[in-house]
């Protein structure tokens, strides 16, 4: 009697020990008969079941906890018992479980314990609650669409940027062969007025009144003037249309030739001209000639009262080269600064300085065709720095293709 | 609250008495009457025999942990149990389970109130 008491007091200390530990597991594990009826459970499934332990004892499982997978209910039945019985896998399976509360997602191992004696036998179903980690998989699954999307929409926009800016490129060529066309054909009927207007000026002046003779001067200046604005047009939209390819240019000696040309001008002005060392780059040799003279022909003619000095640099930034061409002239505003690459923007009038207001115009074009950028720094007063890049390296499928 | 000595004196409800070992020491006269026992069949067997089987390792488990841990769950306070009779059938009952350290050993006491509805054993 006593070894009995002393038996069963040990076993009674190993279940309360058992039952603890099983107390503490965040798992939840319940053990039911063949027919579902729970026979007992742990405290976690108490949780999940969101009952208490002396609700659930002796209840059949579908009851407490039905089980869903996605929207169908799986019934906790006969069936599915018999089920388990013959196909005794321990896969886990996921199910929803929603009662009238927020969704849970478990995870849910189902195994079937036999035994010699069939009351003893019975399901072991151990259930993990997963629903923090499939909600983090939700998010993550939200934020994948989200940037699927937000790349789709980028996609779409980066399409409809290219189709505009080829509309655009098209329009621009059309703009331009029509400029082209017409000042090509305004020239001969032009040749044709001035050179009568000339005529008219050599036979008839001193000979008709003053006043005629003020009005034909007039009218020859004006005609000269016109002649001067399309030829200039003309060659701003020629080009485009005639270039040669790309080449090896080497800009020292280039600035050497077109230092050379203005020589006259430049010793008129008593400009001080230092030049640093200048690349070898791949251009249109032509062009890069007519960039730097418009530049120079600029720096010379918006001079101050003080000795013009102008320095031409160039320094080589990432995978570019930087030309710079600096005066200390009379400056400008710099609201002004962008307007002045524009085809006839002038900032003074015809009498204060001749020209017609195309050379910055050409000297975008110029630099834009090579895939590069031009823009101004300057202050009233202040003199004026004109910057240019040019790529370092052009491919030459790139180099000999003309851009627009 | 009630204590074993006045449950073992009540009239009206079924009571039993266990020990620590899980044996029922005593049962009243309403007892014997509601769950078909004779009282000397009683008397020595464990109290798992008023159990319904499939409640029986809920039962051994948990009472094992209240002997282990001393700290009480279920006492002191009406629950809603099954309870089963001598002729197998389970019936409803409200158990009201009081427990006290006699002779630094613990002793249970319970009445047991049945509710209406029978319900026929599987
Ligand atoms: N170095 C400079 N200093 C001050 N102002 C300048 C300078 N270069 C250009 N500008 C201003 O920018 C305007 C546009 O220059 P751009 O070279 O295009 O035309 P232009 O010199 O007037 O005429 P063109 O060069 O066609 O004979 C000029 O009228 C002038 O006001
Ligand atoms: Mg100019």
């Amino acid at each position: 009697m006593t070894n009995h008491k002393e038996l069963v007091t040990q076993l009674r200390a190993t279940l309360g020990k058992l039952e603890m530990a099983l107390g503490v597991i965040n798992d939840a594990i319940v053990w039911t008969d063949h027919a579902g009826v729970i026979q007992w459970c742990n405290k976690a499934f108490d949780i999940i079941a969101g009952a208490p332990h002396i609700q659930i004892l002796g209840k059949n499982i579908e009851r407490i906890l039905p089980l869903y997978k996605n929207k169908i209910k799986i019934p906790i039945n006969k069936n599915f018992f018999e089920s388990i019985l013959r196909d005794p896998s321990r896969v886990p399976r996921e199910y929803r479980l929603k009662k009238g509360r927020p969704i849970r997602w478990l995870e849910v191992s189902i195994r079937s314990i036999p035994a010699k004696k069939e009351n003893n036998a019975g399901i072991v179903i151990v259930i993990r609650d997963i629903t923090e980690r499939k909600q983090k998989e939700a998010r993550m699954e939200q934020q994948r669409r989200t940037l699927a999307y937000q790349a789709d929409v980028l996609k779409k926009i980066r399409n409809e940027l290219i189709k505009s800016s080829a509309d655009l490129k098209r329009s621009n060529k059309d703009l331009e062969q029509f400029a082209y066309a017409a000042s090509h054909d305004l020239q001969e009927p032009l040749r044709v007025i001035a050179s009568y207007i000339q005529l008219l000026n050599k036979r008839y002046r001193n000979r008709l009144d003053k006043d005629a003779d003020e009005f034909i001067a007039y009218a020859v200046d004006g005609a000269t003037r016109l002649q001067t604005l399309i030829r200039d047009l003309l060659d701003y939209s020629r080009l485009n249309t005639q270039t040669k390819p790309l080449e090896s240019v080497n800009c020292q000696a280039l600035m050497k030739k077109v230092l050379d040309n203005l020589k006259t001008t430049i010793e008129e002005s008593g400009a001080n001209i230092t030049c640093g060392a200048l690349p070898v780059i791949t251009a249109d040799q032509t062009q890069m000639a007519r960039l730097f003279q418009n530049l120079l022909i600029n720096a010379i003619k918006y001079r101050s009262r003080e000795p013009l000095k102008i320095a031409i640099s160039a320094q080589k930034i990432a995978k570019l080269w930087k030309f710079s061409i600096k005066d200390n002239g009379i400056g400008m505003d710099p609201k002004h600064l962008k307007r002045i690459f524009g085809v006839f923007v002038r900032l003074h009038t015809i009498n204060e300085y001749p020209g017609t207001g195309i050379g910055l115009a050409i000297c975008k074009k110029i630099i834009a065709r090579h895939g590069g950028r031009i823009w101004a720094e300057s202050a009233p007063g202040q003199g004026s720095s004109f910057h240019c890049t040019i790529p370092a390296i052009l491919t030459p499928r790139r180099a000999s293709s003309s851009l627009p | 609250m009630k204590t074993i000595a006045e449950i073992k004196n009540e009239k009206k409800l079924p009571a039993v008495v266990v020990d620590t070992l899980g044996t029922i020491t005593f049962a009243n006269s309403v007892f014997v009457k509601v769950f078909g026992w004779k009282i000397h069949d009683i008397i020595g067997k464990p109290l798992t025999t008023i159990i319904p089987k499939n409640l029986h390792d809920a039962h051994q488990l948990g009472f094992s942990r209240f002997l282990t841990t001393g700290t009480p769950t279920l006492l002191n306070e009406p629950l809603k149990l099954k309870a089963l009779l001598k002729d197998g059938t389970v019936i409803d009952a409200e158990h009201f389970i009081v427990a006290e350290k006699i002779n630094n050993e613990w002793t249970f006491a319970a009445t047991i109130k049945p509710i209406r509805n029978r319900i026929m054993s599987d």
